[in-house]
């Protein structure tokens, strides 16, 4: 039995901040969730990948983020209840759906997940989308821990559906990857996910330019609405953190969302009249999200009192309850990661409130405005916001020193078949030709001794900037794009190029899969998201259909013919096509070992073996290594692609070893 | 009641799996826990990290030299990991070496043994080195190597539960076919590690 779809009602099961949203949007009676996937947010899809048919919720990985976001529309406008996910750079992709949408909403509910990724684990930017939602007008919610973030969004459907206004749900990384105990609330299972029938609304979702405005003003009384629900929002809390004495701290938790709303306001009540607040110095701390973990810790190992107040609605932001914690303390701390978002309204508040109290965080340089926030980084912060003289680490961090160490970069795997593909490209055009890159497993193809990534920027730009490069240098350009890719946004810069008569050769690795996110479906495989048979669109047809001249199937994996065909494509006197075809070598040693065939590993014939060092020098395959100065091959680690084999001038090295798993 | 416990090692070894039954046995006991996790690009042969962090915790990450215990699943993984120690944090690492492919290829040195070893010792005399690997092969196989580990760190008495507390969630958590042999791995760790700790005569 999955627990995430347990129906037992306050069973405490440990899941992953990604599944915490999922079962939150099943507690919130969630009826379309869509999604491109995306790190950090990939998994809440896995999960509903497993459990959606379970429970009656269509489910979805769209084409795309802009896709995923307006399929969730037209469902909410029918009434429906939905989610969309998306990593933070997607978000930008959807943007266009999203701003309009946000002047004329929706009849159902509909949050929008936003997983943004501060010191970009697994991406190109940490952009701050809590920016996205003040700008587009939309209600945010940002949870501080996986329980919080399954019970916001719940809350974050329900308050959707009385304001007719999407939501954002505002994570980051350490939430989304970081698995806490969850108490689980109701859920309703259906057999089949839920329909409804769209009604007509002259003009409701229909904004032509006369009618543009009166939107704007529909979101602009609608954001005046969230602000008052911002204002009493069970998610906001303040409390007494007692650093001196552990027996003393007093929180006044209200996350509780089932928590009725007198009860949780007597609390407020009782905290700005609380003793404390009238003697000495009197310490607030304004933080939001993840960050709130870890400025509990610090002030603990700190031994410093202070007050603080947790905002879990930070769009709009609760001013009055704000300007409330301002005037109870004379000097106030801002405490989160990345933008001095809730710093700088934070600012306009206290000046529309006639109050002079210093406001510390980014601007004066005692917070960083890069990276993610740690136990250790919010001390420093506050240290040096306070100017105590202290140790800035902990009393048992360590003096050890710089050692070197060998790095440990992420690398293609052992038989990836883009590693063949970047070696004929670069074996053809070395450094003068010029590698346009997208976002996929191949942006790995940038290290040496492959370095066949000059420039990246987005998803789907690999196209767009080669038509850039072909009008502005002679060199020889290779544009690398991914299958999912490829679907995702790569095709409109193609079509740009045929129409423009752009030359350059676009490579679509398509390895059968969305690889680097875990192996997603995408609408080039014949399987949908739950494994089941689904209408595949051709790549190769869609090619053909923009009428280039240009269009060959490669298998990557057969060096000499991927030779031929790049060099012929180099020689094509327009935007030309290679589809280096060969499945991704992880998907294809699981479908080998379910049915039971085993992998015969390649291996270097040590007498035959010149240590010319070409393989290793070209290829650098993680299987190869060297002992005693001889090349050797991790029988375990190879998974036979043979392309070694393919470029040793001695012919040392053969499949002849026995078949491992 | 805090307990910091760090996982470091290689995409690929189990590190996820372990740390999310470090995770299952504190929820099936009553006691409160966060697990961060390492996703994405790091697994692609990169370095994989996880915090396991029991009691009184609200932020997901161990800070700089709070690990009561750091957990290596490679020697050099151990160093990289060294500022999350502190003079008596328990060193649990297993010695089976995993060369970075820029060490493989040689454009990059991988320091000898003897110089991690002594680094280690420096830092901390509770060091238990072991090859988990191997432990985990005479168990029945060396993907297992996760368990011998983990049943070393139930050796050492700081977790707020025993052994048979944990072979319970174990036998919860894993399909039955492959519980054995986790379990067995999880028991050769676990009598090394004790034995290793033992006073000596």
């Amino acid at each position: 039995m999955d627990d995430l779809i347990s129906e037992v009602i306050g069973k405490k099961i440990l899941a992953l901040g990604n599944e915490a949203i999922a079962r939150g949007a099943l507690e919130g009676r969630v009826d379309v969730v869509t999604a491109y996937p995306g790190t950090p947010s990939t998994e809440i899809g896995d999960t509903f990948a497993r459990i959606a048919q379970k429970v009656g919720v269509y489910f979805e990985w769209s084409v795309n983020e802009k896709v995923a976001l307006e399929v969730a529309i037209g469902a909410a406008m029918s009434g429906l209840r939905c989610m969309t996910f998306m990593k933070q750079v997607g978000l930008n992709v959807a943007a266009d759906a999203l701003m309009t949408y946000c002047y004329i909403g929706h009849r159902g509910a509909h949050v929008i997940v936003s997983a943004d990724d501060p010191s970009c684990h697994s991406s190109q930017n940490e952009q701050d989308n809590r920016l996205f939602a003040r700008f587009a007008n939309l209600p945010m919610l940002e949870p501080s821990s996986p329980n919080e973030a399954k019970e916001m969004t719940r809350y974050a459907l329900d308050i959707s559906e009385e304001l007719e206004q999407p939501v954002m749900l505002r994570t980051t990384t350490r939430i989304c990857h970081t698995r806490g105990v969850l108490e689980l609330n109701k859920i309703d299972i259906r057999e089949e996910h839920r329909k409804t029938e769209f009604i007509k609304e002259k003009y409701r979702f229909t904004k032509i330019p006369a009618l543009a405005w009166e939107a704007h003003t529909r979101v602009l009384d609608v954001m005046d609405q969230a602000r008052r629900i911002s204002e009493k929002c069970p998610f906001t809390t303040t409390e007494e953190i007692n650093g001196i004495d552990e027996s003393h701290t007093d929180a006044h938790d209200r996350s509780d969302a089932s928590r009725d709303a007198s009860a949780s306001s007597k609390i407020q009540d009782g905290f700005f009249t609380d003793e404390s607040a009238d003697s000495g110095e009197k310490i607030g701390i304004i933080t939001s999200g993840v960050s709130y973990g870890h400025l509990k810790e610090a002030l603990e190992s700190l031994k410093i009192n202070a007050r603080v107040m947790k905002i879990g609605m930070t769009n709009p932001l609760p001013d009055a309850s704000i300007a409330n914690f301002l005037k109870s303390c004379n000097k106030v701390i801002m405490v989160e990661e990345v933008e001095p978002y809730l710093e700088e309204q934070v600012k306009i508040i206290a000046k529309d409130n006639d109050l002079t109290i210093p406001i510390l965080g980014k601007a004066d340089g005692h917070f960083p405005r890069i990276f993610e926030y740690s136990i250790d980084i919010v001390r420093r912060g506050i240290i040096s916001a306070l100017g105590l003289e202290m140790e800035t680490k902990s009393d048992n961090a360590l003096n050890v020193g710089e050692m070197e160490l060998p790095r440990r970069p992420p690398t293609l795997c052992p038989g990836c078949p883009h590693r063949a593909s970047f070696y004929v490209s670069r074996k053809i055009n070395k450094d003068h030709g010029i590698y346009s890159s997208d976002i996929g497993c191949y942006s790995l193809g940038l290290l040496p001794p492959l370095r066949a990534a000059d420039v990246w920027v987005c998803m789907g730009a690999s196209s767009g900037l080669a038509c850039g490069f072909s009008e502005s240098t002679d060199q020889p350009i290779l544009a690398f794009v991914g299958d999912s890719t490829f679907f995702h946004s790569g095709l409109s810069g193609l079509i740009n190029a045929v129409h423009h008569n752009h030359r350059f050769v676009y490579v679509i690795l398509d390895n059968s899969t969305t690889a680097m996110t875990g192996h997603q479906p995408h609408p080039g495989i014949p399987r949908n998201s739950f494994d089941e048979i689904a209408p595949a669109v051709d790549i190769k047809k869609i090619v053909e259909a923009l009428g280039i001249t240009f269009i060959e199937e490669v298998n990557p994996l057969d060096l000499e013919k991927t030779e031929e065909v790049f060099r012929r494509a180099m020689d094509h006197q327009s935007v030309s096509v290679i589809i280096a075809k060969e499945p991704c070598t992880l998907l294809k040693l699981r479908e080998m070992k379910a049915r039971g065939q085993r992998v015969v590993p390649y291996n270097v014939d040590l007498n035959e073996c010149k240590k010319c060092m070409k393989c290793i020098n070209t290829l650098a395959c993680p299987a190869f290594y060297i002992r005693n100065e001889d090349i050797r091959i991790n029988p375990s680690m190879c998974s036979g692609c043979g392309v070694c084999a393919q470029i040793c001038s001695f012919d040392a090295i053969s499949q002849e070893g026995e078949a491992v798993l | 009641m805090k307990i910091n416990i760090y996982l470091a090692g290689i995409g690929g070894q189990g590190i996820l799996t372990a740390a999310q039954v470090l995770g299952r046995v504190a929820v099936d006991n009553g006691v409160n826990v966060l697990v961060n996790e390492t996703h994405g690009m790091a697994q692609r042969g990169g370095v994989v990290t996880c915090n396991v962090r029991y009691g009184d915790v609200f932020s997901p990450l161990i800070p700089e030299g709070e690990a009561d215990v750091l957990t290596a699943f490679e020697p050099v993984e151990a160093l990289r990991s060294i500022k999350i120690a502190n003079e008596n944090t328990y060193f649990i690492v297993n010695t089976a070496r995993i060369y970075p492919f820029t060490v493989s290829l040689g454009q990059e040195k991988y320091p000898p043994m003897e110089y991690l070893m002594e680094k280690i010792k420096k830092i901390s005399r509770r060091v238990v080195f072991l090859d988990a690997s191997e432990l985990a092969r005479e168990a029945g196989n060396e993907i297992c190597t996760n368990m011998v580990l983990v049943g070393g760190i139930f050796a050492l008495g700081v977790l707020p539960f025993d052994k048979d507390q944990f072979i319970t969630t174990l036998e919860r958590v894993l399909p039955p076919k492959i519980f054995k042999v986790n379990l067995e791995a999880f028991l050769n760790g676990n009598k090394f590690v004790r034995d290793e700790m033992a006073p000596k005569e």
